[in-house]
């Protein structure tokens, strides 16, 4: 059944309830994003891309590191690359977090509005989770993530790590 | 390919293994501040570690 209601416009429109008189809603797109699958990785990964749900205003990416093995020199080790990228020709925004050379989890918030610290001091939470916070705005219909690794590596030895992004 | 469901636990070195079954090292882990051995085992199959 509908009720009666009106568009952004002010035009009159009917709006679907249910018999209880609840208004029926969907809602599109995935909240989670598995980016990077679990993998033990030693080298960069490709560039993947992540489409925008209309409805989201901000992205929280994970990165869980489960184990680590290789030797790192100072400013080695894993870290998320972000680009906003409207055009094959530029990047909009690009931003290098701070390499890890241990398990934990990397946990980057992307919110308009929301800085609980400067943009380049780490907050350590529990364990060895680090947050960084990028108050900025989703601008763009898509964003792109990579995985930046360096160090110097055995056969088979590497991270084992996985990336996944939620919508907020 | 399935992946295996890895859990890991550090020591001081190769010498010293974790408690428990079914640990292999999977290597070393050196930084600028610290060297540890990495031992791995299948965590469907000898369950999660526990400290």
């Amino acid at each position: 059944m509908k009720i009666a209601g009106k568009d952004p416009n002010g035009n009159a429109k009917g709006v679907a309830v249910t018999e209880n008189g609840e208004v029926k809603v969907q809602q599109t797109g995935s909240i989670v994003e598995n980016v990077f699958q679990r993998e033990i990785r030693n080298s960069n990964t490709n560039p993947v891309k992540l489409i925008k749900p209309v409805w989201a205003k901000g992205l929280t990416i994970v990165n869980e590191i489960y184990g680590v093995t290789g030797t790192f020199e100072v400013g080695e080790g894993i870290s998320p690359w972000i680009f906003f990228i409207p055009n094959t020709t530029s990047i909009l925004y690009k931003t290098n977090f701070t390499k890890r050379q241990n398990i934990g989890k990397q946990v980057i918030v992307i919110y308009p509005g929301h800085s609980n610290k400067p943009d380049d001091i780490n907050i350590f939470l529990e364990g060895n989770t680090v947050l960084e916070v990028l108050n900025m705005p989703l601008y763009l219909d898509s964003i792109t993530i990579q995985l930046d690794i360096t160090g110097t590596f055995g056969v088979g030895e590497g991270f084992d790590c996985e990336v996944k992004a939620y919508w907020m | 390919m399935d992946v295996i469901n890895y859990e890991y636990i550090e020591t001081e070195n190769k010498e010293i293994r974790p408690d428990g079954e079914g640990w292999e090292c999977w290597g070393m882990r050196k930084t600028p501040t610290e060297e540890k051995a990495v031992w791995r085992r299948d965590a469907d199959v000898y369950g999660e570690v526990t400290q």
